[in-house]
């Protein structure tokens, strides 16, 4: 009688195989929509952030994204992670270097860009060659002189590790880790790197007050026929339009910048303008790091610009010489006003 | 289901000798679990077969790369442009995307296909269009590049995953056509040659015109293209690899390059045969 056990055991067995069956096709689906979303948490004074339709923030995306931001295993000999050259103390730039140094010890071209507000810009570089957030993490990673990987060694050591698969599977699905799936978890955590709470934010929410000095500075960096920051680091919200900019650095651009991305002559020298949130951190300043000070950047635009070909007319425009001393202190007294000392010690920014 | 039409003979059977039942009922059921296993796996890891009805049928869009009639092999020195310079071929890729089937009376059906070409890998070299309706199909058109809506996003999956080496991380946007190989110059020494067509610029159509019509009758057909690389090089002059030996399509100074390259691709592109 022994057989009539058996075949019942048999029988539920081969039952729960067919169940398995079906329930292995399906619990992707099932883990996508038991996901939490990510529910940005904006400050008054920022505007709505466009995520794209295709990368949803989910709170689960977020850490991943998070964990592989911290982890060196993105870099050819596993020794630097993106924190090690975008550091949170100072606002995600390079320990005010002018270049920072890649796994072989060579020094990039350009000052490492602060990770702040990114999901307001369209373009990412100081060129902008990086179409959107997700696509410029690959940039990075397989540069040369930055974390020199092969994205096809990155992934199998992605996918041979002990963590990763499931939890990449947890929040995209497939059974194997993809680039795009990468590319989507860093630019989620990318996204969630809001700055809004600096002095400036708590003047305009009545909570704190300018010093005088701050108050000129405000002034004058508005003023057409003084500072004249604000045609293109417009005041409020991001400090920046974005666009792209010869702000007169070199006679002939010794780097083509935006020119190198859209092979338009006119673009030549053309870089991104930076936000001025957390100016104050991100020293030395312009896309070379050729200004190691704040004055030195301001007399750049009060005095040092040269008539170079493609100069912003913003530029062309104004007096030299605009700004006595003092004003540019005022300035600076301003721009110190943006510092978020909230956003450089905020824990869910840490490791 | 399976499971009862194997329960039932096997109570009938209680009168048989015990060990041997168990032996055979053991087997038996070691062999439906089996075949689960085996129908799960099918399920999961392989995509369907698309189904075949009378009225359509699956084609398969083969591209055979060669040199002047020569079947391609990588790293072998032995080829011989139209301008005269010996050269190997290391690497070569290129993205078919659009395929579209012309059918007689000139309406179009589209594929809506991106995918990548490459000669180091046989299999890859073919575009399955499945669902065909049966028509007679005189000619078929492609793109040579990724269209301007899908250039700019390195977050793709399949052929336009970043991690198939066709992507610039600099300047988002992908490497159309890929030659990387050696040539041997003036004095016999090798020489490196790399050729990578890029931009939207270098975004190409191409028609070929089916000599033999593609006539589809509810079965599966196979359609042979052949993709001549020499031909590649001969617009509007032959290319001398001595002058012209990388490109790289990142300056403007490239724009006259792709533009040739771009005019090229029709002739290189010559119908084979249909199986």
């Amino acid at each position: 009688m022994r057989k009539l056990i058996i075949l019942p055991i048999l029988g539920l067995y081969a039952i729960a195989v067919f169940i398995g069956c079906k329930d292995s096709a399906s619990i992707d689906d099932v883990n996508i929509q038991q996901l939490t979303p990510y529910v940005l948490s904006i400050p008054t004074g920022l505007p709505p952030m466009d995520i794209p339709k295709d990368n949803p923030m989910t709170v689960e995306g977020v850490a991943l994204g998070k964990m592989l931001f911290f982890d060196p295993i993105l870099s050819g000999d596993n020794t630097q992670s993106c924190a090690a050259c975008h550091r949170q103390a100072f606002a995600f730039v390079d320990s005010n270097l002018r270049f920072s140094i890649g796994i072989d010890k060579m020094p990039g071209t350009r000052n490492a860009m602060p990770l702040v507000n990114l999901g307001y810009q369209k373009q990412f570089f100081w060129d902008g060659g990086a179409a959107n957030l997700e696509s410029q993490v690959i940039g990075p990673i397989q540069n040369p002189v930055e974390m020199h990987e092969n994205l096809v060694k990155a992934l199998a050591e992605l996918n041979a590790h002990t963590q990763y698969p499931a939890l990449f599977k947890r929040v995209f699905g497939g059974d194997k880790i993809t680039t795009p799936m990468l590319m989507k978890a860093i630019a989620q955590f990318e996204r969630t790197l809001i700055s809004g709470n600096s002095k400036y934010d708590q003047v305009k929410r009545g909570l704190s007050s300018f010093t005088p000095a701050e108050q000129r500075g405000l002034l004058l960096f508005s003023d057409i026929n003084k500072g004249d920051c604000g045609h293109c680091h417009v005041v409020g919200s991001t400090f920046s339009d974005f666009e792209y900019r010869n702000t007169g650095l070199d006679s002939l651009p010794v780097d083509l910048g935006r020119g190198k991305i859209t092979l338009n002559k006119t673009d030549d020298g053309k870089f991104k303008t930076p936000s001025l949130r957390n100016i104050a951190l991100t020293a030395p300043y312009m896309h070379d790091g050729r200004f190691l000070t704040l004055e030195e950047c301001i007399q750049h635009y009060n005095m040092g610009f040269r008539y170079t070909q493609n100069l912003d007319p913003n530029l062309a425009n104004v007096k030299k010489g605009r700004l006595n001393a003092g004003e540019v202190q005022d300035i600076i007294a301003f721009l110190q006003t943006l510092t978020d000392t909230e956003f450089i010690n905020n824990p869910a920014f840490k490791p | 289901m399976y499971t009862y039409s194997f329960l039932t003979p096997s109570f009938n059977l209680n009168q048989l000798n015990q060990k041997i039942m168990k032996s055979i009922q053991l087997s038996i059921w070691a062999c439906v679990a089996i075949l689960c296993f085996a129908s799960c796996k099918d399920k999961t890891e392989t995509p369907e077969p698309a189904k075949t009805t009378a009225t359509s049928g699956n084609v398969s869009v083969l591209f055979a790369n060669e040199v002047d009639g020569q079947a391609l092999e990588l790293g072998k020195m032995q080829y011989t442009n139209a301008a005269g310079n010996m050269y190997q071929v290391d690497l070569l890729k290129y993205y078919v995307t659009n395929v579209i089937l012309v059918k007689s009376d000139n309406t179009e059906l589209a594929v809506g296909n991106f995918d990548l070409m490459n000669a180091a890998d046989l299999s890859s070299c073919s575009v399955s269009a499945p669902n065909i309706p049966n028509a007679t199909y005189t000619k078929i058109k492609f793109n040579i590049g990724i269209p301007l809506d899908r250039n700019h996003n390195g977050a793709q999956d399949g052929d336009l995953d970043p991690v198939m080496g066709m992507i610039w991380d600099w300047n988002t946007g992908y490497v159309f056509f890929k030659h990387e190989g050696k040539y041997k110059n003036t004095s016999n020494v090798e020489k490196p040659l790399a050729f990578h067509f890029a931009t939207d610029r270098a975004f190409t159509s191409v028609e070929v015109p089916l000599t033999n019509n593609l006539v589809v009758n509810g079965a599966d057909k196979k359609l042979y293209l052949k993709f001549n690389l020499n031909k590649l090089y001969t617009t509007p002059t032959n290319v001398d690899f001595n002058v012209d030996n990388s490109r790289q399509s990142s300056t403007a100074a490239d724009f006259p390059w792709i533009d040739n390259l771009k005019a090229s691709f029709s002739d290189a592109f010559i119908f084979d045969r249909v199986e």
